[in-house]
């Protein structure tokens, strides 16, 4: 422990280095506009400032796409309770109880309880990670190849079955993105897969133009076709925040306590982002919180959701770091930043890189405290980018997603990659297919295909050692029972439904 | 198209798709060694699974037409997001703006290295924000130019990217403006 301290001084004072905390501060800044600014996510925040990490060492770029990680968590919020305008999925259950209580006259109040609970969700997380991840490394390293397998498969179960919407549709979208993994040259048998003869796919697909295509241009494209239509802003102009007196706060221990649980364990399991954490802790405060007004304005509602989605940026990181898998579009980018600079995250990364992580360590804690300063002191300029008109915003991001897919390679072609899965983005949200599942199945397709074939070959093609390995058994329980569950609960409310229409029936 | 076609529609595409994929799995061309799985076992048993999925999705759609799709997660993010979609489903919408849009960023890409990256994307830039239904052309100008430059000056100055300088006649803007930023 000690020396887990000891090395996060160290990391301290890396990031207090100019270029590490001029990084780390841009990306509490520009991570807190993109999650406000109209018709950008924070995903696609994230990928757009990708390419101006190329130019960067290893450090200041992760602290800098890090830092938009955990800012853009809080600065979707601003706008979901002051002007009943989401900036993000992980920010709708805050329109409940946020907007409501800024609605009967306290939006200081709620913005105080909003950025509070960003703080504490944080600082909390941060906590977490630096003790869960050095065992947690330790762990992965007696890891073999079924134990890989079993957990991207439990990535791909999670995403699918905690994704919302249709199953067989997240299942489609998964294989898609899996399938998509596959084309180029095979690394075993160095066989040509799927590229119809062209030089182009003999390189495979990165997972960034999919990324890029799907997340940025895909969703310009939705937002065109709706005519750029922003709902009216209705705020009053004076924005402050009054932050809650500790007593006030102590109240609702029990509500940060839970909320932190879940957003944490939310962010550990490969697939369940920020949104699910927030929704899954309102759920979790309606249903074993003290208070029975969850809805109508009470801080609680604000509390629950913006900890768990704030708490879970930690907890991804552990499996990024530790595994090198990463368990959300965010953070599928921060390894593709890994990548690019050389660096493969694992279990090694500890021995090999021990000041980089710990300062990625200290730049989530400076990064939470930093996002609650400027989160105080800048919320009014902020709140000023809502009123640049998105038409302008968007062209501007096709731009980047452009210029970023061409400064991987200097080449036109991959341009065209973006245009692809811009359209495939696009079409997937027409059709409701999720997108997120098709960008886990591309970035963990190869190492669940690599980890399968290994096991094969290693284990003379006996399947069973899936089941055997104690580790990679309960894995594939987990990755079972998560796929299961959603059948077991459609197929018992369809026989309640059933049971409800009988006995209307005369 | 009537609406249980409109519905079944994506699946068939897929299902198609996956069948023509899944018949070249069968004709990658290598060797077998021993008893390992070859390169066509992983995408094989993926486009299989995807072809069950649509086939599970095609029957449901078939017998209960009526029917949503099976929601899995819990009730209250059901619900709010069940609203959202029908929120967008509501909005008006603006096929043939997609349309421009779509055929906007084709010709971007197909006309970079013609015209080089200063002309193409104050062009793009122009029309595009004139797509999204931005009328003020003082701005749209302004706008336009400042930003091809700026990006111009950002990427090729600080970040060292080499971007397209376009060919004769245009490479000549290309050329000029990079002396004046002092671009090598």
């Amino acid at each position: 422990m000690l020396d887990v301290l000891h090395q996060l001084g160290v990391g301290f004072l890396h990031v207090l280095a100019p270029v590490n905390f001029a990084a780390l501060v841009v990306g509490l800044v520009v991570g807190m506009l993109v999650a406000v600014l109209p018709g950008l996510t924070l995903v696609m925040g994230v990928v757009l400032a990708l390419p101006f990490t190329y130019g960067m060492s290893i450090t200041p770029s992760i602290i800098l796409l890090t830092a938009m990680y955990i800012s853009g968590t809080y600065g979707g919020a601003i706008t979901s309770i002051l002007f009943r305008i989401p900036g993000e999925p992980m920010d709708v259950p805050l329109l409940w109880d946020g907007y409501a209580m800024a609605h009967a006259g306290q939006p200081a109040q709620a913005l105080g309880w909003t950025l509070f609970a960003a703080l504490t969700g944080g600082l909390i997380t941060a906590l977490v990670m630096v003790t869960l991840a050095v065992p947690f490394a330790q762990v992965a390293l007696s890891f073999d190849s079924p134990e890989y397998f079993a957990i991207v498969l439990f990535g791909f179960t999670s995403v699918v079955a905690l994704g919302g919407g249709s199953l067989a549709n997240a299942l489609i979208s998964l294989f898609f993105g899996m399938l998509i993994s596959t084309v180029g040259v095979d690394e075993i048998y160095g066989v040509d897969r799927f590229t119809f003869g062209t030089d182009i796919l003999r390189d495979g697909i990165g997972y960034l133009p999919v990324m890029v295509g799907a997340y940025g241009l895909g969703e310009v494209l939705i937002r065109l076709e709706q005519g750029f239509v922003s709902p009216p802003l209705s705020g009053d102009g004076r924005i402050a925040t009054r932050i809650p007196r500790l007593a006030e706060a102590w109240k609702l221990r029990g509500t940060f306590g839970r909320s932190s649980i879940v957003g944490v364990l939310c962010g550990v399991v490969p697939g369940a982002g920020a949104t699910i954490a927030s929704f899954i802790a309102y759920s979790v405060e309606a249903q074993y919180g003290k208070s029975r007004n969850l809805g109508s304005g009470i801080p609680e509602g604000i509390v629950a959701p913006q900890v768990a989605s704030t708490a879970s940026v930690g907890g991804h990181m552990v499996p990024l770091l530790t595994l090198g898998i990463p368990g959300s579009g965010a953070t599928a980018v921060i390894l593709g930043a890994f990548l690019l600079h050389g660096v493969q995250p694992g279990p090694q990364i500890f021995q090999t890189q021990a000041l980089l992580v710990y300062a990625i360590f200290a730049s989530v804690f400076l990064g939470v405290i930093g996002m609650g300063l400027i989160g105080y002191f800048a919320i009014r300029p902020l709140v000023k980018v809502l009123y640049l008109p998105e038409a302008i915003v968007s062209a501007f991001v096709v731009l980047f997603c452009l210029i970023g897919a061409y400064s991987e390679h200097n080449n036109i072609t991959d341009l065209w990659m973006i245009v692809v899965f811009g359209i495939v983005g696009y079409l997937f949200e027409r059709w409701r297919f999720p997108i997120a599942p098709m960008v886990l199945g591309c970035i963990l397709g190869p190492i669940a295909e690599s980890s399968y074939m290994t096991t094969m070959i290693s284990y003379r093609n006996d399947w069973t050692v899936f089941f055997t390995r104690p580790v990679s058994a309960t894995v594939m329980a987990l990755s079972a029972a998560a796929l299961l569950y959603p059948a077991y609960r459609g197929f018992r409310r369809r026989r309640a439904a059933a049971l409800s229409a009988s006995s209307i029936a005369p | 198209m009537n609406a249980r076609l409109r519905a079944l529609a994506p699946y068939l595409l897929v299902l198609a798709g996956a069948a023509v994929l899944l018949w070249k799995t069968y004709h990658f061309g290598f060797t077998p060694r021993g008893d390992r799985p070859g390169p066509d076992v992983w995408p094989r048993a993926i486009l299989l699974l995807a072809m069950l999925a649509c086939v599970v999705r095609v029957v449901a759609v078939l017998r209960h037409p009526r029917n949503p799709d099976p929601v899995l997660i819990r009730d209250v993010m059901d619900n709010a997001l069940a609203e959202q979609e029908r929120a967008a489903e509501a909005a008006q919408r603006y096929p043939w703006l997609l349309g421009i849009g779509i055929a906007l960023t084709i010709a971007y890409v197909a006309l970079l290295g013609t015209l080089g990256f200063a002309v193409d994307t104050a062009l793009y830039l122009a029309a595009m924000i004139r797509t999204g239904r931005y009328r003020r052309w003082p701005v749209i100008a302004a706008v336009a130019v400042a930003g091809s430059l700026v990006f111009m000056f950002v990427f090729m100055k600080i970040v060292y990217l080499s971007l397209p300088i376009g060919r004769p006649p245009f490479d000549a803007v290309s050329l000029a403006l990079m002396q004046l930023m002092g671009i090598r």
